[in-house]
């Protein structure tokens, strides 16, 4: 794949390797959710994977994180394939893996407070965080990562209902560093914030990255938050990948129609390029034929379940 | 830091509450007065049944068959000697219900407990695994529930002889399966919630899982449940007990005084209703502790 | 897309920005109107809807939020203003005060009208609200999972509205809902008229939502954050129909949503709310050209723009 895409990161080495990833679900009506996935993320950039809903991007998000079984193919982090590890030691890999997901009010148990939320990844990894002494070494580590992570080190004792989105996305990117992650896959990290947060959000993610030469493994569906932070993107569709390239080349010169199309459909904040002008002109594709207007294109199509 | 919106009153009154949890809980508690009554009556009925010896003024077998069914004091015919009556027995009525909160109190908390215990540990197990491992344990609380309760009682009487012990066990038996099933939906919605999943994908163990992120979010139906199933095995142990598959007859419990008082219900209602007057109170009082509690127990609850 | 934008040299803020080549259709006029100089605070016509000095109050047991704060909007036949703003701006209780929608208690309108056919709907009675809920006025939300009746068919939800309100038999009712759902773009109608709402995917689902609101000939069209739910190709799709049947039909457009990019794409005018106030009112190339407000120009620095160029 990264021969054909003219993309391999030569420069750098691979820590992730996806090869021939594919799952299955259900049994007689199963379908298939990931379809001969291969892709590779090479230590220190970020790749982004691109898709609508429904285009498998969640399932292959969980086979990364070895959070499902893949019915064929491998996942290796690091030169290391997760399904040849016994549970043992992959529980010790996943200390290199850190996850930041969507929805800041979903992601947080309500009923633990900040110090045992961003703590966790410690206690579950670091011999230092238990027994006698951890707690007061807990409490000191978790200060100074929310403090890396522009929030006060005295919210420890608060609960995530008290904070914002934008406060709880910070809590959640401070646990996934807790552990000295090399990996972080960050699922939608801003698709539930504001856009003046979300900017805030993106710029932390990029210094952390530099200050710390993280990977990042980011799936969105917003092409205009992948430019600015992607150095590779992958898109997805109908559980297979069908573009894999630099971020500039697949943003400007997209290779597949399905890429153009996504880029199409981004709302311009422009009102000189938005349809009402570009309506006016004679290029009015919506085109009022016959009985309907705009028929749904294959995005919406078709039935459901 | 971030914006922030008129429109979401947090923050301030928030920082109050962080900087004693453990006094901020208890504030709340003591905040709703009607939780402080019901606090207050379950204290009595503690003590009640710790001292009772020392409250009683009669020995609460000590029958005198010269002065059966007299009325409560204040009634006609009634006197002081014996303040709420006597049952058909001629024992003193006051001091049944102070002896009978003894084993009724144990038998309600221990059968409560011990439901509470088998069904939480079989609904976590069951929501959590999912797959066959629900798909058995869910059977098992189908065949449970299909089984007469009766016919468990009989057997486990049959093997072990009975006693208050028997009684806990009989009823923590029968009671599990609405805990374990209320427990495995809410497990089950709570697995795919986003905690969870980072949880697992950050390597935690499942034991962890159950322990950090599920069972404390479960507790507030446990807590409902549990205080109905409370006052249920009170009642239930009277008809065990009315059956012989109980308790031994001098061991005084309000259920045996409601099945006794039963037959009197016409001409002498006290020996009925003031066992039935401290069964209702205590179970109105579990019920509101129950409610206080969970809300206590609730972070978002300090937000005043 | 990318090829033929005029660039910013071409046009200078406030300039019509009059299509060179001739318009389609017929209603075109009114939103060029709309876009003439100075058009931007004051449109020419009469407003259909005319929000004055709205204040909505959240009393809360312990406090009282100020959701909205002496808000006014005018919105004229024909025209889309678009309500824009973040979370907890208040843009959302501005929409649903119109049909007085916001859960009662806890709000409570403080203060202000709304005027619609000379009438203010803060204070007309609830029955006639209800004869103008869904017949003179429609909404469209956000979510068109939850906005279903999950347990009755597609066909039925959208020709209710029309028994209920023009009387229609069930016969009648069904044939215009038919030809609503036609009408909204969704393939094969007949069958998808005897559907459930699970049975349809996010997009057709909200077209459906449209079809219902739609279905009785509303005068004006207050849809709320109507394609966030929704991916981006399939949010084109339904932005463009939303513009299309407008043209067609002339009603007027309240659209709250809190992308600016949406914004762009199908507004006459914008009103950025925040705190509870709206900050800006104008013409979108006025607003977009030469923000006023701090908080608009900090919006639109902070909104993504995909630069291909």
């Amino acid at each position: 794949m990264t021969t054909e895409a003219g993309t391999a990161p030569e420069t750098r080495r691979p820590l992730l390797e996806l090869t021939g990833l594919r799952k299955e679900f259900g049994g007689r009506h199963g379908s298939v959710a990931v379809d001969d996935v291969s892709l590779t993320v090479g230590e220190g950039e970020t790749l982004a994977l691109v898709g609508e809903s429904g285009c498998g991007k969640t399932t292959l998000t969980r086979l990364l994180l070895r959070l499902l079984e893949p019915t064929a193919g491998s996942v290796r982090f690091d030169g290391q394939d997760l399904a040849a590890l016994a549970p043992a030691e992959l529980r010790r890999l996943r200390r290199r893996i850190q996850v930041v997901l969507q929805d800041p009010y979903s992601s947080m148990n309500p009923r633990l407070d900040i110090a045992g939320i961003v703590g966790e990844p410690m206690v579950t990894h670091d011999p230092a965080a238990r027994g006698r002494r951890g707690r007061a070494y807990v409490r000191e580590r978790v200060g100074e990562l929310l403090e890396s992570v522009g929030l006060d080190a005295g919210i420890q004792d608060r609960y995530p209902h008290e904070f914002s989105g934008g406060q709880r996305q910070r809590v959640s990117i401070a646990r996934a560093l807790a552990v000295e992650p090399r990996l972080i896959v960050l699922d939608e990290p801003t698709s539930a914030l504001d856009v003046s947060v979300q900017a805030r959000i993106l710029d932390l993610l990029a210094e952390l990255q530099q200050r710390r030469g993280l990977t990042y493994f980011l799936v969105s569906h917003n092409l205009a938050v992948v430019q600015q932070v992607a150095d590779r993107i992958a898109v997805m569709r109908q559980g297979r990948l069908v573009e894999v390239g630099e971020a500039a080349q697949v943003l400007r010169r997209p290779r597949h129609a399905y890429t153009r199309q996504l880029l199409d459909a981004v709302p311009v904040p422009d009102p000189r390029r938005g349809r009402r002008f570009r309506a006016a002109g004679a290029t009015d594709a919506a085109g009022v034929t016959g009985g309907g207007a705009g028929a749904p294109g294959d995005g919406e199509a078709g039935d459901r379940g | 830091m971030t914006l922030t919106s008129p429109a979401a009153p947090a923050a301030a009154p928030a920082r109050r509450a962080a900087r004693g949890r453990r006094s901020a809980a208890l504030g709340t508690l003591l905040h709703n007065r009607l939780a402080v009554v019901a606090l207050a009556v379950l204290a009595i009925l503690l003590v009640a049944a710790v001292f009772a010896p020392l409250l009683a003024p009669d020995d609460p077998n000590a029958q005198d068959l010269l002065t059966r069914l007299k009325p409560p004091a204040w009634q006609h015919g009634g006197s002081s000697a014996h303040l709420l009556g006597t049952d058909q027995l001629g024992r003193d009525m006051l001091s049944r219900v102070i002896y009978g909160t003894r084993v009724s109190l144990l038998v309600g908390a221990g059968a409560a407990l011990l439901a509470g215990v088998i069904g939480t540990v079989v609904g976590l197990a069951a929501g959590y695994f999912g797959g066959w491992t629900d798909r058995v344990l869910m059977r098992l609380a189908d065949v449970q529930l299909a089984f007469p309760s009766i016919l468990l009682a009989l057997a486990i009487v049959g093997f072990f002889g009975s006693g208050l012990w028997y009684v806990i066990l009989v009823l923590g038996i029968t009671g599990w399966v609405s805990y374990a099933r209320v427990v495995r939906s809410e497990v089950m919605s709570l697995r795919s919630r986003d905690f969870v999943t980072e949880a697992r994908a950050i390597g935690v163990t499942d034991v962890a899982i159950m322990r950090r992120h599920l069972l404390p979010n479960v507790m507030a139906p446990l807590a409902t449940i549990g205080t109905l199933h409370v006052a249920a095995a009170i009642v239930a142990e009277a008809s065990l007990s009315y059956l012989g598959l109980g308790v031994p007859k001098e061991t005084v419990t309000w259920g045996s005084m409601l099945a006794d008082g039963q037959l009197y219900l016409g001409t002498s209602w006290w020996v009925a209703v003031f066992p039935g007057i401290a069964l209702m109170l205590t179970s109105l009082a579990i019920n509101i502790t129950g409610d206080a509690l969970r809300d206590v127990a609730d972070p978002k609850a300090y937000r005043r | 897309m990318t090829t033929d934008q005029p660039t910013p040299a071409d046009r200078t803020a406030g300039e019509p920005a009059a299509p060179k080549t001739p318009q389609p259709l017929g209603t075109a006029g009114t939103r060029r109107a709309a876009h003439a100089p100075g058009g931007g605070a004051a449109p020419a016509a009469e407003p259909v809807l005319e929000i004055a000095d709205l204040t909505v109050d959240f009393r809360l047991d312990t406090a009282t939020v100020h959701a909205v704060r002496g808000v006014g909007l005018r919105l004229a036949q024909g025209e889309t203003l678009a309500v824009v703003g973040e979370s907890g701006s208040g843009k959302t209780a501005t929409a649903l005060s119109v049909l007085r929608l916001n859960p009662q208690p806890p709000c409570v309108y403080a203060g202000g009208r709304i005027l619609f056919e000379g009438r203010d709907l803060l204070t007309v009675p609830e029955k006639e609200l209800g004869r103008i809920r869904g017949q003179d006025i429609a909404m469209v939300f956000q979510d068109p999972m939850t906005s279903l009746d999950p347990l009755r068919r597609v066909g039925a939800q959208v020709a209710e509205g029309l028994r209920h309100h023009q009387g229609l038999s069930r016969a009648e009712a069904g044939a215009a809902a038919l030809e609503a759902l036609d009408e909204v773009g969704i393939p094969d109608p007949e069958r998808r008229f005897r559907q459930y709402p699970h049975e349809l995917s996010g997009g057709l689902r909200q077209r459906v939502m449209i079809a219902a609101a739609l279905v009785g000939r509303p005068r004006v069209l207050i849809a709320d954050e109507p394609t966030t739910a929704l991916d981006v190709t399939v949010q084109r799709q339904i932005l463009d129909l939303l513009v299309t049947l407008q043209e067609r039909h002339g009603m007027a457009v309240l659209l709250i949503t809190h992308d600016l990019g949406v914004v762009a794409e199908t507004a006459d005018r914008v009103a950025v709310m925040h705190r509870g106030e709206v900050v800006e009112t104008g013409d979108v190339l006025d607003v977009f050209d030469h923000p006023a407000d701090d908080y608009t120009r900090q919006l639109l620095a902070a909104t993504p723009r995909l630069e291909l160029a």
